[in-house]
C-alpha cells in the first residue's frame, strides 16, 4: 500500500530514466551507422526522428528538410526542452518526479539521479558533447546504468520498487517495438531484396546495438545476421532484458505481485495477460515474420500504451470509494453531529 | 589572534599542515555588537576558544577546500530551497557556513527552561482564547487586540485540539544583544521551517570537519524526527496500533519542500499533497494504490488560510475541502493545530511575558524585545516620529517581507511606510534596532563579522523536548541585518556543549 501519487511518480521516474537511455543509444549507434553505411542523406537521420515520436514536432520546428542533417537532429533528441523526449527533457521530467516521491527513494538513487541532472547541466557535459560526442553518449549510458544499479542495491523490495520497474519494462518493451516497426521494410522481403548482403549486416547489427541486443544475438544464434532472427530475438526472446516478451514477462509477474486480491489491479493484468498470450502465439509459428510485423508490432506498441492507462486507473487513480464501511479496519462508529 | 601554546597537543594530533596565515589573523569584531568568538579586546571567549584556535590553525587555504567540499555535498544531495521571488531555476543550496556557532551546557539550560516556560504559556494562552477567554474578561489582553488578529479563527471558539495540544512544534527566533545574553525576537508556531537544515548541516560539517567533531562534545541533534513523529502520535484520535500519520506538503514548488521530504524520509510517514487527500463523513482518507485509508494524524505545513477551501480562501488549491469539519469534530489531529496565528501575531507578541505570569505564575526566563503596538494611538505617534531609529514590521508577515529597516531606508521608503502604517495600525508594529550578535563567518575570500540569529526548536508532546541547538541564521551580506534565507541569508551549524564530566 502507497500513496497512489507516489506511485505513480515512481513509475514514471523510470519510464523517463529509460528514455533518457534509449535515446543516448539510438543517437549514438546512428552516429557509427550512418559514418559505414552509405546512405543517401534523407534515409540516415529520419527513423531516429520517428521511432521517438517527434516527427511532426521536428518538421515543425525545423522543416523536413532538416531531418537528413544529424547535427540538427541530435541537437533536437538531446538538448531541446521543447522536445518532450529529449535527453535533457526526459532527465529533468525523472527528476521532477524523484524529487515528488524522493521520500520513498533511497538517498543514494536521489544523489545518482540528481549528480546526473547537474552534470547535464554543467559545461563539462557540453564540452563533451561538442568535442567528443560518443563519450558523452557513453556516459549518459553508463550514468543511467549507475542509477539502475544502485535501484537494484539499495530499494527495498516493495511496492514502490514494483512500480519502478514496471515504469522500466513497459517503457523498454515499447522502445523495443517502435524501434523494430521503424524498420518493417527492411523486415519485408522486397525490403531484404534491396540489400546486399554486406549492407543487411550492418544495418541489422545496428538494430541490434541500438537495444544493447548485438552480442546476446550473436550467442543466440549462430549463424549469419538475418532480419527473422534478429525479430525473434528482439521480440520473442524470453530471457533477453530488452526483449518485448521479457519485458512483458516481468510486467505481468509484477502485476500479480500487487493485487494478491482481485480487487484492484484486474483490468491491466488482463491486458498484460492478453498481450503474454499473443507473444506466446507468435512464438509457436514456424516464423514470427508469418504474421505482418507492421501490425504486430503496431498492436504490441497500442497494447502497452493502453497497459500503462489500466496501470492509472488500478493504482493511480482510486479516486472515488471503494470506501470500507466504517473507517479503515475497525474504526469507531461514525459520530454523527 | 590565536594562542598555539594553549592547545598544542590536540592541534598535532588533529594534523594538516600550519598555514602561513592564521584563518582569524585579521579580524576584528564589529564595534558595539555581541562577537561569539571574539571579545572587543580580540581576545577568544572561553567556549569557542578551541575551536578558534583549531580553525586559525587551518588557515585560509584548506579552510575554502573544505567549504568547497560542503557546498558539493548539499548540491548533490538536493539539499535546497526556494525562493518565491527566482522564477526561472527555482532551487537553490541555503548557503552554510563551515564556522559553528557554539552554546555551553550552562548557557543551554537556561535558554531550554525559558523557551519550554514560553511554549506551555502560548499554549495555554490558545486554548484559553478558543476556550473561556479568561485573557480577555481578566483584562490580560484586550478583546479587540484578539479578535482583530488575522491570525484568530471565529469559526473555531468553542474548539478543543485533541490532546489540548495546540503546538508540536515551535520555532522561537533568539538573538543576542550587545551584553551577550539572549533575548526572545520573534515566536512562530504556526509552521515554523528550518528544522531540516540543523540536521543537513550537522552530517556535513561531521564529513567535512570531521577531525573537529570528533574531539568536541557535542550535543547530538538527529533525535528530532522521532521526536516528532512521538509527539504526533500521542494523541491520535485511534488506537496506536491503528494510527496513521502522514505530512501535508504544498507541493514540490513550496520553498520548503526539501524539508517536508526529509521529515517524511527520516520520521518514516508517507509525505501527501492535498490532492490524496479527500474527506468523507467527515474522516480524512489518503488515496493509495489498494484504495482509500483513512489518516489519523497530519503535520501539515499548509498554511490555516488555504488548508480548506469549504471553510477559509475559496481559491485555495493547496487544501483539502472538510478537513476543519473533520478536525472539529475531534476526527483528525491536525499539528499544529489551526488558529494559533493568534499566538505568534508580533502585537501579541509584547504581552507574552504577561501571559506566562498569567497562566503559570511564573516569571520569564527570557528577556524579549521592547515594542511599540502601532494600533495604539500614542505608540504609533511615536513610531511615526521616530522611524528613522525603528523597525518596523507586519504583525503576519515571515521570511524577512513587509518589514521596514528605518535606519537604513531611504526617505522615500520610510515615507510609503509611514502611509501603510496610518492605513492600517493594527498590521503594524515597531521595535529598536538590535544590534545582533556576530559572529566570524567566511566571505569568500576571509572571515569578516555577520550578524547571526538562532532558532530553536521545540517539540511538544505529553511533555516538551528542545532541540539542543537549532537554525543558526547568517546575514551573509556586510552591514546586513536580515538573516532570513529568502533575503540572501545562510546558516550556520550550531553547537551545544555536553556538560562536562568530572574526571
Amino acid at each position: 500500500m502507497m500513496i497512489s501519487r507516489v506511485a505513480e511518480s515512481c513509475f514514471w521516474m523510470c519510464r523517463y530514466m529509460e528514455r533518457v537511455e534509449s535515446t543516448a543509444r539510438i543517437l549514438a549507434v546512428n552516429r557509427a551507422f550512418v559514418m559505414t553505411a552509405h546512405l543517401p542523406p534523407w534515409a540516415r537521420w529520419r527513423p531516429m526522428v520517428i521511432v521517438v515520436g517527434e516527427e511532426e514536432a521536428f518538421t515543425e520546428r525545423h522543416g523536413a528538410e532538416a531531418m537528413s542533417q544529424g547535427e540538427v537532429v541530435q541537437a533536437h533528441l538531446t538538448w531541446d526542452e521543447s522536445c518532450p523526449v529529449s535527453i535533457r527533457s526526459s532527465l529533468r521530467w525523472a527528476r521532477e518526479n524523484a524529487r515528488t516521491s524522493r521520500e520513498v527513494l533511497t538517498l543514494e538513487m536521489w544523489r545518482s539521479l540528481n549528480t546526473f541532472w547537474l552534470w547535464l547541466g554543467s559545461d563539462e557535459a557540453r564540452a563533451l558533447y561538442d568535442g567528443q560526442r560518443h563519450s558523452f553518449y557513453s556516459e549518459v549510458i553508463d550514468r543511467c546504468h549507475q542509477f539502475l544499479g544502485v535501484c537494484y542495491g539499495t530499494m527495498l523490495r516493495h511496492e514502490p520498487y514494483d512500480f519502478m520497474r514496471l515504469g522500466f519494462y513497459l517503457e523498454r518493451a515499447g522502445q523495443t517495438a517502435r524501434l523494430l516497426d521503424v524498420h518493417q521494410h527492411q523486415l519485408a522481403p522486397a525490403g531484404r531484396a534491396a540489400m546486399t548482403r554486406v549492407e543487411e549486416n550492418i544495418f541489422w547489427g545496428a538494430v541490434l546495438k541500438s537495444c544493447s541486443a548485438f552480442e546476446m544475438y550473436l550467442k543466440r544464434f549462430q549463424r549469419a545476421l538475418c532480419p527473422e532472427d534478429v525479430y525473434r530475438f528482439l521480440v520473442l526472446e524470453p530471457g533477453f532484458p530488452r526483449a518485448v516478451r521479457f519485458c512483458i514477462g516481468r510486467a505481468q509477474e509484477l502485476l500479480e505481485d500487487l493485487h494478491p486480491d482481485a480487487a484492484v489491479g484486474s483490468g491491466a493484468t488482463a491486458l498484460c495477460q492478453a498481450l503474454a498470450t499473443d507473444l506466446d502465439d507468435l512464438d509457436r509459428r514456424e516464423s514470427p515474420l508469418e504474421r505482418d510485423p507492421h501490425e504486430a508490432l503496431t498492436w504490441i506498441v497500442d497494447t502497452t500504451a493502453q497497459l500503462c492507462g489500466a496501470i492509472a486507473d488500478d493504482y493511480f487513480n482510486l479516486t472515488t470509494p471503494p470506501l470500507p464501511a466504517a473507517g479503515d479496519g475497525g474504526a469507531a462508529p461514525a459520530q454523527q453531529s | 589572534m590565536s594562542d598555539p601554546s594553549q592547545t598544542q597537543r590536540q592541534t598535532q594530533r588533529q594534523g594538516g599542515p600550519a598555514s602561513a596565515s592564521g584563518l582569524f589573523e585579521h579580524y576584528a569584531p564589529l564595534p558595539g555588537a555581541w562577537d561569539d568568538y571574539f571579545a572587543p579586546t580580540g581576545a577568544p571567549r572561553d567556549p569557542t576558544a578551541a575551536v578558534a584556535h583549531f580553525l586559525d590553525r587551518l588557515g585560509p587555504q584548506a579552510f575554502r577546500e573544505r567549504q568547497t567540499l560542503a557546498d558539493q555535498a548539499f548540491l548533490r544531495g538536493g539539499v535546497t530551497f526556494s525562493v518565491y521571488s527566482d522564477t526561472k531555476g527555482v532551487e537553490k543550496i541555503f548557503p552554510f557556513d563551515l564556522i559553528p556557532r557554539v552554546i555551553t551546557a550552562s548557557e543551554w539550560a537556561t535558554i531550554e527552561a525559558g523557551l519550554v516556560q514560553r511554549i506551555e504559556a502560548l499554549n495555554a494562552f490558545l486554548l484559553d482564547v478558543y476556550g473561556a477567554q479568561r485573557v480577555i474578561t481578566e483584562g490580560v489582553v484586550p478583546r479587540h487586540m484578539i479578535e482583530s488578529s488575522q491570525g484568530f479563527l471565529k469559526q473555531l471558539v468553542g474548539v478543543r485540539p485533541p490532546g489540548d495540544n495546540h503546538m508540536f512544534v515551535a520555532g522561537i527566533d533568539l538573538i543576542r544583544g550587545p551584553d551577550g545574553a539572549f533575548l526572545v525576537l520573534e515566536d512562530n508556531v504556526r509552521t515554523p521551517s528550518g528544522v531540516s537544515y540543523v540536521m543537513e548541516n550537522r552530517n556535513v560539517m561531521q564529513q567535512v570537519m570531521s577531525d573537529l567533531c570528533g574531539v568536541m562534545r557535542l550535543m547530538p541533534v538527529q533525535d528530532y524526527p522521532l521526536r516528532l513523529r512521538e509527539a504526533l502520535a500521542s494523541v491520535s484520535p485511534r488506537s496506536p496500533e491503528e494510527t496513521r500519520v502522514v505530512i501535508l506538503t504544498p507541493g514540490p514548488y513550496n520553498s520548503a519542500y526539501f524539508e517536508h521530504g526529509f521529515l517524511a524520509r527520516s520520521m518514516g510517514c508517507p509525505l501527501v499533497q492535498p490532492q490524496d487527500l479527500f474527506v468523507h463523513d467527515h474522516r480524512v482518507y489518503v488515496k493509495t494504490t489498494r484504495g482509500p485509508k483513512r489518516v489519523d494524524v497530519i503535520y501539515r505545513r499548509v498554511d490555516d488560510d488555504f488548508i480548506d477551501p469549504t471553510v477559509f480562501r475559496p481559491d485555495s488549491l493547496l487544501g483539502v475541502p472538510g478537513l476543519v469539519g473533520a478536525y472539529a469534530r475531534g476526527n483528525v489531529t491536525l499539528g499544529n493545530a489551526l488558529g494559533n496565528g493568534v499566538a505568534d501575531d508580533k502585537a501579541t507578541y509584547p504581552y507574552v511575558p504577561d501571559l506566562i505570569r498569567f497562566y503559570l505564575g511564573e516569571e520569564p526566563l527570557l528577556g524579549q524585545v521592547k515594542t511599540w503596538i502601532c494600533d495604539r494611538e500614542e505608540e504609533l505617534k511615536y513610531v511615526l516620529e521616530h522611524l528613522d531609529e525603528l523597525v518596523v514590521k507586519a504583525v503576519d508577515a515571515s521570511g524577512g517581507y513587509g518589514m521596514l529597516m528605518g535606519p537604513q531606508a531611504s526617505q522615500a521608503e520610510r515615507d510609503a511606510f509611514a502611509a501603510q502604517l496610518r492605513g492600517n495600525p493594527r498590521g503594524y508594529i515597531a521595535q529598536p534596532r538590535i544590534e545582533l550578535s556576530t559572529s566570524p563567518t567566511w566571505v569568500g575570500d576571509a572571515v569578516a563579522p555577520r550578524r547571526v540569529d538562532l532558532r530553536p526548536f521545540v517539540v511538544r508532546g505529553r511533555s516538551c523536548w528542545v532541540l539542543p541547538g537549532g537554525l543558526s541564521r547568517v546575514a551573509l551580506r556586510e552591514g546586513s541585518y536580515v538573516v532570513n534565507s529568502s533575503q540572501g541569508g545562510g546558516s550556520k551549524d550550531t553547537w551545544v556543549l555536553r556538560e562536562e564530566v568530572p574526571s
